[in-house]
């Protein structure tokens, strides 16, 4: 069910990686839990959508009034990679 | 208009160029999208974030109601259905200015469907499919001397946006332009944002592909979406780099939509050409789906009615309106409609005014003049439109001459006084009475004998100097035309 | 022994000024440091707050001066590990947020501070909330003070076990699927997962955003309300938090006592897929006490058909993993947490910071959530979840609209070894055979400590209500703990 070619998208999609010998294993709990999720096709959900859920009306929304977010002392407590204002990265190519 | 004539033909190949653009528009709210951090441009990198804008562990989103409003306006400009229900949805991918690793935008439910925009480029309407809410990401720097990092900057993320899709209905560069142009002017008017390319508050993506006729035949090559064109002269360049290279690769590989599909390119500004961005397959599946953290929102026909009372006659239409109730020329009229406020304030100076040409140019050049100065909007100009009305009309009727009313208005800028206040404060207003400019004339007449004399030996300089005389001895008050009536007539001896 | 008091009763004696907060706080801090000597100690804390005692004493400061109307001042709460505490650690159990400080503080701890609870220390979890066992923490497993070999359950294991080992009188846990429930079960605590927008999630850590609430554990139904009251209520925050009001839990917290629902005409469903033919027999057995229980207090206890119950941990594992492959992206390496080194460019960053910081469970449950979120399987998987589960809430709907409660095992057995199902991802997924549905119906749902197994392994059972009456669940329990379970 999961082949080498969807393991390999899911793994790209969750920015993932696996050694070469974890692979079937990962693959085949997969497989076995996809499939225990066919139990789904028992029930007839024509006409049946998750639809929106219940809705906010538009007047309620948060009113468009500044609030002071987190300061630089916060940001530098975050992450060793905050220097000089930024968050620094490796290089950003076309990559993602 | 008929879809032939707008086939071009090049070196026996018969073609027509279609494009639809994607405009990103970025709104000019108090706060972010879905947080209270302030929303505005540059500043200190990093200084206007907070745990939702930061992507956090456990913070969430929360909607502006000003961004759905923002929404609303904007489809109701361009004519679109405003939806009752509408939902955000994630967008999944990832990049490092993306600090969720998604962007919560709509992707099912839009807030607005369909409308269309007039463009004056072949006077044609060009279809709006739809127009979206979203949230804008941060921004990366990339610096010379560090090659193997980026640094990243969260100020702009969660900056609210609004795509604007549009029917690929434009045919030409031109149009495509015109289109934008359009957008622009639309939404500068309603003060929904300031659309400032170089800023990136106005950013607009292509789809472009041609449609060849061999004969019976129809053929349509692969779309092209050209992305990174900032400015209106890159969306020219890029789109009429794009149409000569589509049709150079048609020629030499007949490549057809249907064979090839969709790709994406990039412009560069230096080189004018776009370039093949090559992306994994993979990265462009969003996995979009419904933001539980979200709740859909509700539109209620009455804010709906409420916001349309707000836009109000749009652009196109108000400046063919100006031209005809005023006579205002072109150029006038479509510097007047560049803001909402602006044209509002020309229309409450010019009705019951005797001159609204005059009170044009009076906006146009004195007040627009300070506002430039002061770096101000003219919502905070001190002078109401009446004001304005006040002191162009006491020049029409001659209380104050044209120069004169230059020193009033300075005063009245300043000071937001009344026009005739300042007249009559400072004793400006013009001498008309014929009694008075004859007393005058007499006593310019009798300190001015040698010239008097000039004047009857025929030396006609000599009135200019008398007429000279007259305005200095009245302080520039007496009104020229009559006073130089009554000089002539009294040198003439009549 | 103070450790073995309620919460309530540590607030009587608070009140009449036999016990001060610096006592009770140092109680449970002793119980813990004796408890982390042991063998094989509980594991409940993964940091116990240094400061807790210095706190209490202003806490009992503030109470001798006067300045004592704060409702809960000065008694303990111990707090799990996804909710953000201003200035503190929090890790979800992960290598991912190791050296990470809370910047904010949770919405539900801002009010239960203003209300004067002092955070005890930071309970294990599985990571992210992700696991029925308490097994998949990066600290290693809490234990089951019943049975040290077992699992006190998950995913709030830490802090189940510290109620029970009297390592703490309260605690807040979390549920997306049971994960209060099903230890509170397992370690013979009451235990309150609110219906959905009760309590504000902001900081809470997030796993499946639609499903996840603040919960709580603790020794009786008093307890539950008094927390329950001061942290509930809508937050601007939160935009999925509901404006209800819960006046009868108010009153607790303003001292009075907590009603004891009269059974007389209480109509209870039984769903039979929750009690099938091979149910586990201590349970069964357990269970059709508590009914008989019911039944001889008048309650009209009626066994219906709901078959799309079936459907509720397949449903609940679609889409709490896509809302998590989501809700997980966003630990990147970028601007906080672990940042894999030596990582030469950010596609191989990315990839490794994930890989070392997220633990085998995790990691699986977002390849299943981008699995069932990506072209091709969308429709099948996530849509066709999203469709199921509109018809178990009318379904649902439909069968509360009849009965006042349903009524079920917790879960289908008691207390299982450590080990013994962390290589079988889908077995561990049963445990929450029966729980998950009140997540997905947004419904208030409580396990009560209905009895115990021969070898003295707690056993559950679970009410569930109609959205916002949580009121009612806490009155029957109360009734069951004054007339039967209080033991």
């Amino acid at each position: 069910m999961v082949d080498d070619s969807t393991l390999d998208k899911m793994l790209y999609l969750s920015r993932l990686q696996v050694s070469r010998d974890e692979r079937s294993a990962i693959a085949g709990n997969m497989s076995e839990i996809i499939d225990y999720f066919a139990i789904l096709s028992k029930y007839d959900t024509s006409g049946v959508t998750g639809g929106p859920g219940e809705a906010v009306p538009a007047g309620e929304l948060r009113e468009d009034a500044v609030r002071e977010g987190l300061a630089q002392r916060d940001l530098k407590g975050l992450s060793p990679h905050f220097l000089d204002g930024y968050f620094s990265v490796p290089r950003v190519l076309d990559e993602g | 208009m008929s879809a032939s004539s707008l086939n071009r033909t090049l070196d026996g190949i018969e073609y027509e160029i279609v494009v639809g653009c994607e405009v990103h528009v970025q709104l000019l709210t108090k706060t972010k999208a879905f947080c209270a951090c302030e929303n505005r441009f540059g500043g200190i990198p990093n200084s206007r974030v907070c745990p939702v804008c930061l992507g956090l562990p456990g913070a969430l989103p929360v909607v502006s109601a000003a961004l759905v409003e923002g929404a609303i306006i904007t489809g109701l400009a361009l004519g679109s259905r405003v939806a009752e229900i509408t939902k955000f949805d994630r967008k999944n991918y990832v990049y490092p200015d993306l600090p969720k690793g998604y962007q919560i935008s709509q992707y099912d439910l839009p807030i607005c469907v369909g409308g269309a925009l007039e463009i004056a480029e072949g006077a044609r309407a060009v279809g709006i499919t739809r127009v979206h809410m979203e949230e804008d990401a941060g921004k990366s720097l990339h610096l010379e001397e560090a090659a193997n990092a980026s640094y990243v900057d969260f100020n702009r993320c969660g900056t609210p946006l609004l795509e604007i899709v549009s029917e690929p209905d434009m045919r030409s560069p031109e149009e495509a332009v015109a289109f934008v142009e359009g957008i622009r002017e639309i939404m500068r008017y309603l003060e929904i944002s300031d659309c400032n390319m170089e800023e990136g508050s106005l950013r607009c993506d292509a789809n472009v592909n041609l449609r060849i006729h061999e004969g019976e035949k129809l053929f349509a090559t692969p779309i092209v979406e050209i992305k990174n064109m900032n400015s209106f002269r890159a969306i020219r360049a890029a789109l009429e780099f794009e149409t000569d290279r589509q049709l150079a690769e048609w020629r030499s590989e007949r490549l057809t939509l249907e064979a090839v599909g969709k790709s994406t390119r990039g412009f560069n500004d230096e080189t004018g050409e776009t370039v093949l961005q090559r992306t994994k397959e993979a990265a462009s599946d969003y996995r979009y789906f419904p933001e539980p953290d979200l709740r859909p929102i509700e539109i209620g026909r009455e804010l709906v009615e409420k916001l349309r009372s707000r836009v109000g006659e749009l652009p196109a239409a108000k400046r063919e309106r100006l031209k005809a109730q005023y006579g205002l020329s072109d150029f006038d009229a479509q510097t007047l409609v560049s803001s909402k406020a602006m044209s509002g304030y020309f229309e409450e100076a010019a009705s019951g005014s005797r001159d609204p040409k005059k009170i044009a140019n009076w906006i146009l050049t004195e007040v627009r003049g300070v506002l430039n100065d002061r770096g101000i909007e003219i919502t905070s100009f001190a002078s109401p439109p009446e004001h304005l009305r006040e002191l162009v009309d006491s020049i029409e009727s001659g209380i104050i001459s044209g120069k004169i009313a230059k020193d009033v208005f300075a005063e009245m800028a300043a000071s937001g006084k009344r026009p005739s206040e300042i007249i009559r404060e400072r004793g400006l207003s013009q001498i008309a009475d014929e009694g008075e400019l004859r007393r005058v004339v007499e006593s310019v007449i009798a300190a001015n004998e040698k010239s008097v004399t000039d004047y009857r030996a025929g030396r006609d300089h000599a009135l200019k100097y008398l007429m000279g005389q007259v305005m200095k001895e009245s302080r520039g008050r007496a009104n020229p035309i009559a006073a130089a009536r009554l000089l002539e007539e009294r040198l003439n001896g009549r | 022994m103070i450790t073995e008091l309620s919460l309530s009763e540590l607030r009587g004696g608070l009140r009449r000024g036999e016990l001060t907060s610096a006592e009770i706080v140092s109680a449970f801090r002793d119980a813990y440091l004796a408890d982390a000597k042991k063998e094989e100690p509980l594991g409940a804390y993964v940091e116990f707050f240094d400061d807790s005692v210095a706190l209490a004493e202003r806490a009992d400061e503030a109470r001798r001066a006067g300045e004592a109307d704060a409702p809960l001042l000065g008694l303990p709460i111990a707090v799990k590990d996804n909710i953000l505490v201003k200035g503190r650690a929090l890790t979800c159990a992960s290598r991912m947020l190791r050296g990470f400080t809370a910047p904010y503080s949770s919405t539900v701890i801002d009010r239960l501070l203003a209300a004067g609870m002092i955070p005890l220390g930071r309970t294990n979890m599985d990571e992210f909330a992700m696991g029925s066992s308490c097994e998949y923490s990066c600290y290693g497993p809490a234990r089951n003070p019943a049975d040290r070999t077992r699992t006190p359950g998950g995913s709030s294991g830490g802090s189940a076990a510290a109620v029970a080992g009297g390592l703490a009188p309260v605690a807040l846990g979390s549920e997306t699927g049971g994960s209060v429930r099903l230890p509170a079960s397992f370690c013979g605590l009451y235990g309150l997962k609110p219906s959905y927008g009760s309590l504000s999630r902001y900081g809470l850590v997030a796993f499946g955003s639609s499903l996840d609430q603040i919960g709580l554990l603790g020794r009786s139904p008093e307890d539950l309300a008094v927390v329950f009251a001061a942290a509930a209520g809508r937050d601007p925050r939160d935009e999925t938090s509901a404006a209800t009001d819960f006046p009868a839990a108010r009153a607790v917290l303003d001292g009075a006592e907590l009603p004891a629902r009269d059974f007389r005409g209480l109509k209870i469903a039984v769903p039979r897929e929750f009690v099938p033919e091979g149910l586990e027999a201590e349970v069964s057995a357990v269970f059709d006490r508590f009914v008989r229980w019911a039944r001889s207090r008048g309650a009209f206890v009626e066994i219906i058909d709901l078959p799309i119950l079936e459907a509720s941990v397949a449903i609940y594992y679609i889409l709490a993993a896509a809302e998590a492959s989501s809700n997980l992206a966003r630990y990147d390496g970028v601007r906080y947490g672990l940042r894999a080194k030596e990582a030469g460019t950010l596609f191989e960053m990315y990839e490794r910071t994930r890989s070392e910081g997220f633990g085998e469970e995790v990691r699986r449950r977002i390849l299943i959530g981008n699995f069932v979120l990506s072209s091709g399987y969308y429709d099948a998987y996530y849509k066709k979840a999203q469709a199921v589960r509109a018809l178990l809430l009318r379904e649902v709907a439909r069968v509360l609209a009849e009965h006042e409660l349903i009524l079920s095992p917790t879960a289908p057995t008691p207390a299982f070894k450590l080990g013994s199902k962390v290589r079988d991802p889908l077995a561990m997924y049963l445990s929450d055979v029966y729980t998950t549905f009140a997540n997905l119906a947004l419904l208030p749902s409580l396990s009560l400590p209905a009895g115990l197994s021969r070898e003295g392994l707690p056993i559950g059972v679970q009410l569930t209500g109609r959205r916002f009456a949580e009121e009612t669940l806490l009155s029957c329990a109360e009734t069951w703990r004054r007339e039967g379970g209080g033991g």
